[in-house]
């Protein structure tokens, strides 16, 4: 009964306390179910992306003989069932099938297509799920056990037709009822075995035949079990990434310990190497989200703590009384502590539920982590035992003596304070100093994996919490500074400032949780600035431009059609390159389309200027549009002279290079252009290839190309710039160096001694030297020790060497993944190829920028043939999964901002009560109402000014500290050269630290309200006393 | 007038008077600073040179065990003509223009580069092919012609002359078939007419090596013939021509680098061709000014050159610098003169500094754990003693400062006797240290003593103080002793976690040296000191209730003053715990290196010795046998790769044979394995096939029934690594060979193994350093010799230097804070004593008193000490992988021997029984009269 009496006057504090609990049980519980929630979904969408042979893996081994197979599957089939470890099940979907390894050779009685007994070569399964995952193309399912079905494909290829009767070695016959494709290819479940199932010959079995399993003793090979076991990309869970990661060894080792005479086992399929990023994804959402938990935890300990200490101090007096009456420290701590509870533990359930609630309406119940949980518990266990601490600590400096501490007892705990001051800064700067030199939370381990290390992931947190008590440990200085001020000032002016500077170490409480709340606020700002800015540009640097299309076999035209916002588009080649010892990317682009499609990244990728350094002055004889045909004359200075065979070499506007045989007629040599489909083809004549006869001395060849078929009739084509036989291996070694160009715009050679016959390539000869210009990136320049300038040759993966000049080094080459490698403008670059007698590269890359991203991606998309790959500079999955922790980190500063709203309306009220004597005595002095309303809103709003700006100080410097590794930590596929840039969300920053002024703002207003009412009051009860 | 005399008489007792009087009064605590001083400012002028110089050693070692042939820049490109072929080019144009533009290439390079790169070598080498004929009759040869323009200047004709230049052309000789086959076709129906147009022409001239001349039966005068048809390899156009061996040559140096490099030139060398018989094949020099005269044949022809790299121009280099030089001359490679193409150069000494690098990180991070300690003692020692000696001066500044010294007056002067005894010391300490260890001059040689000699002048000059009573900062500090004690705790907890989570390797490559990582054995130190401190009392505590009962003051009086006012303090405890633990630390980590050295050693070698050649004859295996001091030898003959099989599973293996008898008397074999069991032969396999075979299993191997008897591990150093079968030697003829070792495993009396290397080299080089055909290489590998050469290896001798310095100093430093302590806690004794003799205790009895301040902790802090320095290793090797050092397959785990380690606790106990003998020495040279006044006043 006291009890409830002595919680009712104080019914406020204990509605903050309960609203504290409510919010943090409420986050712990929130927060890590959508940590969890947001994990697995990255975790399904990256597993459902993968296709083929990195979705899965399967087990090999023979076949057990007749009723132990069913036995052997039992077995294999409970090894996989036990991989999670904990005896629940990891959601695989495991399919199993017979097959023979190699080809099986059956006899074929013949049929329409290939009459007369034959033998034919198949792969023979028997594969349960067919009929659910494959199109029939002819014929019907089997029915019985001697009926067969074979692939469509290999059917061709075998030519055999429904209906045809094949006998197994054994003579056993069977009939082909019927044929079929699989419905997807890339299905996991077939393992990139789309070869063996789509008909394409592999290791010289042209396809499967599906037989019944009774037939298998007839074919007289023992076939191997093949279990093949992908996740079930739709229940996957997070944490369920790392065993599936491990889980084709597990299954191994399980199986081979398990058996006495343990068969071959064999395992294939990559899903081990195509989860490990997925997995670093989810890893490091969690390292990202998991700092700005800790500021929030932190932030929750103190507002307990404070709230603990000011239910005490209110209750001093009441409790000397209780104290003199008999009550013992330990009643006062059941006592307070029961009380809390009956606050807190309602809270904590309210909050966990909400949340688990909201956590289940956006997942899954599962998704409710049980760490989630287990923090919510900890929060009403603090909550309670620091309560009942704080009644107990008063209970005992009561029974010391109520008169206030002495002085060793302050000293005492000021020493304390310094020295937990001390231990935090201390520990910040540990944390932190690991957290800059690691650059990341995410640290190697001793076992050569990565882990979060909870040093340095506490980085942020410490950091806030050490910057913000040593602003406020500076507060005494600011209040000598505002007394002195106070002292100038006339009226009662002064007051609100003498007030402030008067302050107990409970008003620095709420500087401390302001400061906290608006580093908090800043620190969200700056993470999700700089980790926007850094993906997006990321994004930008490995993508090039906005949307590039990929096809090495030439972009398709319906791919080439203007895109929805396209701005510009050209051409794109990239290949493997070397420099030296560092393999790296070639990208090469028309130089004057660089500055219009490159995406430009500050400082990092400068289009206009790179499209400046590799500008080239040649000029490339070029067709009119509408020509059908080409001709080359030759005009020699001897009959006989003309060239035994002539091949000219063209480029159309998609940068593809062709090289087309021209028939010789009583005209010249001619041949038929390409028919273009839809856009006109733009050809560019880019050398000619002949084989010439044994020539005199000082034989000139010279040749006119002419357009033909244009609608002006035909169009004598004019070359422009030198001409001449490219070096290299020619048939005739000894006689290249007698072949000299014919210069000044002319098209032909010289022979300038002996017999040169062979065959040679004429091409134009850059004005500016045959070293192709290049601009490397940054970190390449630094691995090959190369500086501009430089002449290094250029190694094309699989071509040969390139004599090439470094133009430029730019931070980073756009379009390169890693963001290192070569760029190169694509005329120059062909040109140099050919000239190196490397053979003709075509652009293999369609590169397009546009003002709708989405619209062009989707549009590109559904345009694209299969095989084409279509990429935007839009966010990627791995985006929406990493993004994830910036959704965290907002949450966690909105929750430090509740919190500490609450703290500071609880400080507010605490004061309301504390300090009504103190308004009768001013209001007796001559304050007015308005004046004393107004001076306590001052001396708060100064107050908590303070406050923000020691946040914005604390939160503007630790974020600049560690903002950037952080947001790079979860940036998809970071670049190493590109830095990530420090950069703070104005919008967001703004309008959430413009919200907290504004209900700091209402919070002001009310207590000025509230003060003038106790003014009024207080002249009331003057009146009436 | 009077003004001026007190003037002159206050100048007369400045500075340097008052300095000098000082100094004379109490010298003891001075000397032991500046010997401090001495001790830190030698570490720190000594020890960034040493490591300097360390990793130069260690850059210079890999260069130099990769070898001149690796270490060279070297490269291959196509040999393009540039010239027409009449008239015929001359030298100058044939190889003036590539000889200048590769020389030329050098001289751009950089320093250092530039002067370890010599002059280039180069030659052109023509495709190999088949000769067809010898003097008529058919032979089954190859040929390579190579040209090389200063080729005489190598070789030494021993026979014939050199050949001369061939003045035929190609060109001419393609007119010539074609004139041939035109006639060949008029003549058609008239066989035996045709003529070839190879036999019209000259033959070429070569000259062929001595033992390629003997392995093919070549002398000088023979005409050797090649036809198209016999071509093996149908891509290399080969023109019949005819050859003629003008004289055979033998190199001026057979151990030029030359060779080496262009190792095909000397032996001849067997051609394996698929499908075919194989045939020995040779280089032959042709004269240089020849191949100008090919057109056809040079279209497969290289040119290979190398540019030799010293290690003696690159020792000392600045490592990155060098990588990055490498790296650019890498990339850029060498554009040959008018379009003659590129060349890429490669070389292996980029790895070699990489490698270098690699292991100097490891090793920082190792030694920077190692020295962390010792310094940390260092600092907080040389902190004990300048407190010391500023309290030794606290009476004269309170007694300055009454008479009217300003505070900054007094504390410059402290300063400035600081810095008489640092500053020269100092500057002569550094100049020492430069001209005794000359390094590149790193800053960081300069800068470090530079602070070391600052420091005390410095702290001289913050911990002088003037007031009468003791400082507010003073107490402060010693209130938040307990909270900087929870730190250190807490740091120690945290980077212990780290050190066992991160592990010191990885996080070394990947960040370099972790400062947290590398304190913990000076945090873990710190911290049992602190525990020692705080838990001793507790003990000494029964010490104090049964002093009281008992006779004579002293026991009591010194057991409640070691509880109250340590002596020691936490620097002397920290000193004695590091010291030991050091010492104890270092003496386990020496044995546990230098065993697994020789573990590494045993495992490479495989027995007491090994040798290892191409073959082994009977003879040298009876000279093996012979020699004095081998006891057993295991012959050991590899045959494979042959299959395994088991009825559903094959496996590739190698067959390894040899005599089971002697092997068991070097390894433990399971089983006996000379005698057919049921008709099968027993065998024993590598564990790594344990997956597909059971002991008792049966398999197959070359038609021979097998039953698995056993498993040894794979790595049992009998040849292969995985995948084999061991088979006694008697079953050679069923595994269709003939008994042959190529390797002997040789047991050894112990005595006489260290020296056995050379009569086994002896043994087995008799008859099989050059055969004539081919040049071959037997080599003898003991366990003494490996293990010697490893442990010369830099990296290992720094990590063994760098653990014995560190025991050496921890001890030095261990003596020097006792006395120190001792000194310091002289004023408070003092006033006790001063007490203690007024009331007639007589002297001697003094010095029991300081014995009972001492000796308990010092006991507490050495048994703490023992076990951490036990301790200290597992967490050293747990966190740090040190193979990298020693090699060998097994980690490395600590390695206890108890003779070395009483033997480090005993000499550890008697210097700090010495210590404390001199510490009570001084200690109670204490007249009661001054501490007494001084007490009053």
């Amino acid at each position: 009964m006291l009890a409830l009496k002595r919680l009712r006057p104080r019914a406020g504090l204990f509605l903050a306390l309960f609203a504290v609990v409510l919010l943090l049980s409420g986050l712990a519980v929130g927060l890590t179910g959508y940590l969890s929630v947001a994990g697995n979904a990255g975790a399904r969408t990256g597993l459902a992306a993968l296709s083929g042979n990195d979705g899965g893996f399967r087990i090999i081994t023979p076949l057990a003989d007749g009723a132990d197979a069913e036995a052997q599957d039992e077995r294999i089939r409970a090894a996989i069932a036990t991989l999670r470890g904990d005896g629940r099940a990891l959601p695989v979907i495991v399919s199993r099938d017979i097959a023979t390894r190699d080809s099986v050779s059956l006899e074929s009685s013949g049929s329409a297509a290939s009459p007369g007994p034959h033998a034919v070569g198949v792969t023979i399964a028997s594969i349960p799920d067919l009929e659910g995952r494959a199109d029939l193309t002819g014929g019907r399912w089997p029915t019985s056990p001697d009926e067969a079905t074979l692939q469509a494909d290999a059917a061709d290829r075998l030519r055999i037709a429904v209906g045809d009767v094949l006998a197994l070695p054994d003579g056993t016959p069977m009939t082909v009822v019927g044929t079929w494709r699989v419905r997807d290819p890339d299905d996991p479940r077939w393992l990139g075995e789309g070869s063996m199932l789509v008909g394409r010959p592999l290791l010289g079995s042209p396809g499967f035949l599906v037989i019944d399993p009774a037939l298998w003793p007839s074919t007289g090979v023992v076939p191997e079990a093949r279990w093949t076991v992908q996740p079930d990309a739709a229940r996957v869970t997070a944490v369920e990434l790392s065993a599936l990661r491990t889980a084709s060894d597990t299954v191994g080792a399980v199986i081979r310990a398990g058996e006495e005479t343990p068969g071959r086992i064999v395992q294939s399929g990559r899903l081990r190497l195509s989860i490990a990023p997925i997995e670093r994804n989810v890893r490091s959402t969690a390292a990202v989200a998991t700092a700005p938990l800790i500021v929030v935890g932190v932030l929750g300990l103190i507002m307990l703590l404070e709230l603990a200490r000011v239910l005490e101090q209110l209750r001093r007096e009441e409790n000397a009384l209780l104290r003199a009456r008999g009550t013992t420290d330990g009643q006062f701590e059941l006592w307070a502590g029961a009380e809390a509870a009956a606050a807190v533990v309602p809270a904590a359930a309210i909050g966990s539920i909400g949340a688990a609630l909201a956590i289940t309406a956006i997942g899954s119940p599962t998704d409710v982590s049980p760490l989630g949980w287990a923090l919510a518990g900890v929060v009403a266990a603090v909550a309670i035992g620091a309560v009942a601490a704080s009644a107990g600590r008063e209970s005992r400096d009561i029974s010391r003596g109520s008169a206030p501490r002495g002085m060793a007892a302050q000293r005492a705990r000021g020493v304390v304070g310094i020295g937990a001051v001390l231990l935090l800064v201390l520990a910040a700067v540990v944390a932190v100093s690991q957290f800059l030199l690691y650059g990341s939370p995410l640290v190697p381990t001793a076992d050569g994996g990565v882990a979060i290390d909870p040093l340095a992931v506490s980085a942020p947190a410490l950091a806030i919490a050490a910057a913000g008590l040593l602003l406020v440990a500076a507060f005494p200085l600011a209040a000598r500074a505002i007394e002195r001020i106070a002292d100038r000032l006339r009226g009662f002016r002064f007051l609100p400032l003498r007030q402030l500077a008067r302050r107990s170490r409970a008003a620095l409480t709420s500087i401390l949780v302001l400061a906290f709340a608006v580093s908090g606020v800043v620190f969200a700002a700056a993470y999700s600035g700089t980790w926007s800015a850094g993906a997006a540009e990321t994004r930008a640097v490995r993508i090039g431009t906005d949307l590039r299309i990929t096809d090495d076999g030439g972009i398709p035209a319906e791919v080439r059609a203007p895109a929805p916002g396209q701005t510009a588009a050209a051409p794109g080649l990239s290949t493997d390159g070397q420099i030296g010892d560092s393999g790296t990317t070639i990208v090469a682009l028309p130089h004057a389309a660089i500055g219009a499609v490159v995406a430009t990244v500050a400082g990092a990728v400068d289009p206009a200027e790179l499209g400046n350094q590799l500008s080239d002055a040649d000029v490339r004889p070029s067709l009119p549009t509408d020509a059908t045909g080409v001709r080359v004359g030759v005009t020699s200075t001897r009959a006989g002279d003309e060239p035994l065979e002539l091949r000219i070499l063209l480029s159309d506007s998609s940068g593809s290079l062709r090289e087309l045989s021209m028939q010789r007629t009583a005209s010249g040599y001619t041949a038929d252009l390409p028919a273009s489909d839809g856009e006109p083809a733009g050809w560019t004549l880019r050398g000619l290839r002949l084989e010439l006869p044994a020539v005199r001395v000082g034989a000139d060849i010279e040749f006119d190309v002419t357009a033909i078929g244009g609608a002006g009739g035909d169009a004598r084509v004019r070359i422009e710039g030198r001409w001449e036989p490219a070096p290299g291996p020619l048939a005739n070694p000894s006689a290249k160096s007698d072949i000299v160009g014919l210069h000044a715009g002319r098209l032909g050679v010289h022979a300038a001694a002996g017999d040169p016959g062979g065959s040679f390539l004429l091409v134009l000869a850059p004005a500016s030297g045959t070293l192709v210009p290049i601009v490397i990136s940054q970190g390449l320049a630094s691995s090959s020790g190369l500086e501009v300038g430089a002449e290094p040759v250029v190694t094309v993966v699989g071509s040969g060497g390139l004599p090439a000049v470094v133009v430029g080094i730019s931070p980073v080459t756009p379009g390169s993944s890693s963001g290192e490698g070569i760029l190169a403008d694509l005329a120059t670059f062909q040109d140099g190829v050919l000239r190196a007698n490397l053979g003709t590269l075509s652009a293999n890359q369609w590169w397009v920028s546009t003002d709708d991203v989405d619209a062009a991606g989707m549009a590109a998309t559904a345009a694209a043939p299969i095989g084409v790959e279509v990429e935007t500079r839009g966010p990627l999955e791995a985006d929406l999964v990493l993004g994830s922790a910036r959704v965290v980190v907002w949450i966690a500063a909105a929750a430090t901002a509740a919190l500490t709203l609450l703290s500071i309306a609880a400080g507010l009220l605490t004061e309301l009560r504390g300090r009504r004597g103190e308004v009768g005595v001013l209001r007796s002095l001559g304050l007015n109402r308005h004046e004393q309303g107004i001076t306590r809103a001052l001396e708060w709003g100064v107050l908590l000014a303070l406050g923000l700006i020691a946040g914005i100080v604390a939160g503007g410097l630790v974020s600049a500290l560690l903002v950037g590794s952080l947001a790079r930590a979860a940036v998809p596929g970071a670049v190493p050269g590109l830095l990530t840039p420090f950069r703070i969300d104005p919008l967001e920053g703004g309008a959430a630290l413009g919200l907290l002024a504004l209900a700091l703002a209402i919070l002001l207003l009310g207590t000025a309200r509230a003060v003038s009412r106790q003014a009024d009051a207080s002249v009331a009860d003057g009146s009436r006393g | 007038m009077s003004a001026a005399r007190r003037g002159h008489r206050t100048r007369r007792w400045t500075a340097g008077r008052l300095l000098w009087r000082r100094a004379r009064t109490r010298p003891a605590a001075t000397v032991l600073v500046a010997a401090l001083v001495l001790l830190s400012l030698i570490v720190a002028a000594a020890v960034p040179r040493l490591v300097e110089r360390q990793s130069a050693a260690e850059l210079d070692y890999q260069l130099r065990s990769i070898g001149a042939t690796a270490r060279s820049l070297q490269g291959v490109t196509d040999y393009r003509s540039l010239w027409p072929t009449e008239p015929p080019p001359n030298a100058d144009q044939l190889y003036g223009a590539i000889d200048q533009s590769l020389k030329l290439e050098r001289l751009d390079y950089p320093e250092p580069l530039y002067s370890a790169v010599g002059e280039p070598n180069w030659l052109v080498q023509m495709p190999r092919f088949k000769l067809e004929s010898r003097n008529g009759a058919p032979v089954d040869l190859g040929l390579q012609l190579t040209a090389a323009e200063d080729y005489l200047t190598r070789i030494r004709i021993v026979e014939g002359g050199t050949p001369s230049t061939w003045t035929e052309s190609e060109a001419d000789l393609e007119e010539l078939e074609r004139e041939a086959a035109e006639r060949e076709a008029a003549a058609a129906g008239e066989p035996g007419e045709a003529t070839s147009g190879a036999t019209a022409v000259a033959p070429i001239d070569i000259l062929v090596s001595t033992s390629s001349a003997t392995a093919m039966g070549l002398k000088p005068g023979d005409l050797l013939g090649a036809s198209a048809a016999a071509n093996a390899d149908p891509e290399v156009p080969v023109t019949p021509l005819r050859y003629r061996v003008s004289g055979l040559y033998e190199p001026i140096d057979k151990g030029d680098q030359y060779w080496l490099q262009f190792a095909d030139l000397l032996p001849a060398t067997e051609i394996l061709p698929y499908m075919a018989r194989p045939y020995l094949s040779t280089a032959a020099f042709v004269d240089p000014l020849t191949i100008g005269r090919f057109t056809r044949s040079l279209d497969g022809a290289k040119t290979r050159l190398y540019y030799p790299v010293s290690a003696d121009a690159l020792n000392g280099a600045d490592p990155d610098l060098l990588l990055r030089q490498l790296s650019t001359v890498v990339s850029l490679g060498i554009t040959l003169p008018d379009q003659a193409g590129q060349l890429n150069l490669g070389t292996r000494t980029d790895d070699a500094i990489e490698e270098a690098l690699a292991r100097g990180r490891t090793l920082a991070g190792l030694l920077a754990m190692l020295a962390a300690a010792p310094a940390g003692v260092m600092l907080a020692v040389l902190l004990l003693g300048i407190q010391a000696v500023v309290r030794g001066r606290r009476s004269d500044l309170v007694l300055a400062a009454a008479r009217g010294a300003g505070e900054l007056r007094l504390r410059l002067l402290m300063t400035l006797e600081g810095a008489l005894i640092s500053i020269p010391a100092g500057v002569i300490v550094t100049a020492l240290a430069t001209l005794l260890l000359p390094t590149e001059q790193s800053a960081v040689g300069f800068v470090l003593p530079a602070i070391v000699a600052v420091a005390p002048p410095a702290l001289y000059g913050l911990l002088a103080d003037s007031r009468p009573d003791a400082g507010r900062t003073g107490s402060l500090l010693s209130r938040l002793r307990a909270v900087a004690e929870l730190a250190v705790v807490l740091l120690t907890a945290a980077s212990l976690f780290l050190l066992i989570r991160r592990g010191l390797s990885t996080s070394g490559q990947a960040v370099g040296v972790d400062p947290l990582l590398s304190a913990v054995p000076l945090l873990l130190a710190v911290t049992v000191g602190i525990a020692v401190l705080r838990g001793f009392p507790v003990p000494l505590r029964g010490a104090v209730r049964s002093a009281r009962g008992r006779r004579g003051v002293e026991a009591f009086v010194g057991s409640i003053r070691a509880t109250r006012v340590p002596t020691l303090g936490l620097a002397g405890v920290l000193a004695l715990v590091v010291g030991l633990s050091i010492a104890t630390f270092s003496a386990v980590m020496l044995t546990t290196f230098d065993t697994g050295i020789e573990r590494a050693a045993a495992e490479s070698v495989g027995a007491d010795a090994r040798v290892d050649a191409p073959l082994l004859t009977a003879d040298e295996l009876d000279a093996v046998t012979q020699v004095d001091g081998v006891e057993h030898v295991a012959g050991i003959q590899l045959v494979g790769p042959r299959t395994l099989g088991s009825g559903d599973s094959d496996e590739s293996i190698t067959i390894v044979l040899s005599p089971t008898a002697e092997l068991g008397t070097l390894r433990t074999l399971p089983a006996r394995l000379d005698a057919e069991q049921d008709g099968r032969i027993p065998v024993l396999l590598s564990d790594d096939l344990k997956e597909e075979f059971t002991e008792g299993s049966s398999a197959i191997v070359s038609g021979q029934p097998l039953t698995v008897v056993g498993f040894l591990p794979a790595d049992s150093q009998l040849g292969p690594t995985h995948g084999w079968i061991l088979v006694d030697s008697s079953f050679s003829d069923r595994m269709s060979v003939q008994f042959s070792p190529s390797v002997l495993l040789i047991g050894a009396d112990p005595a006489l193994l260290p020296q056995l290397k050379a009569p086994l080299e002896a043994a087995v080089h008799a008859g099989a350093v050059d055969q004539g055909t081919v040049i071959t290489r037997s080599s003898v590998s003991t366990v003494p010799t490996m293990t010697a050469l490893r442990k010369s290896e830099p990296s290992i001798l720094g990590v063994r230097i760098g653990l014995g310095a560190g025991a050496l100093l921890s001890v030095l430093l261990c003596s020097i804070t006792l006395v120190l302590s001792t000194i310091a806690a002289g004023r408070e004794r003092g006033r006790v004593a001063g007490i203690l003799r007024t009331l007639g205790l007589p002297r001697r009895r003094l010095r029991s008193l300081i014995a009972w301040e001492l000796g308990p902790v010092a006991l507490v802090s050495l048994l703490a000490g023992a076990v951490l320095g036990l301790v200290l290793p597992y967490i050293v090797t747990a966190a740090v992988d040190l193979r990298p050092f020693t090699e060998g397959t097994a980690p490395v785990a600590p390695v206890l021997d108890p003779t070395t380690i009483v033997g480090v606790l005993a000499l550890f106990s008697m210097v700090v029984l010495g210590s404390g003998i001199v510490a009570v020495a001084i200690g109670d040279r204490i007249a009661p009269s001054t501490t007494l006044k001084m007490g009053s006043s």
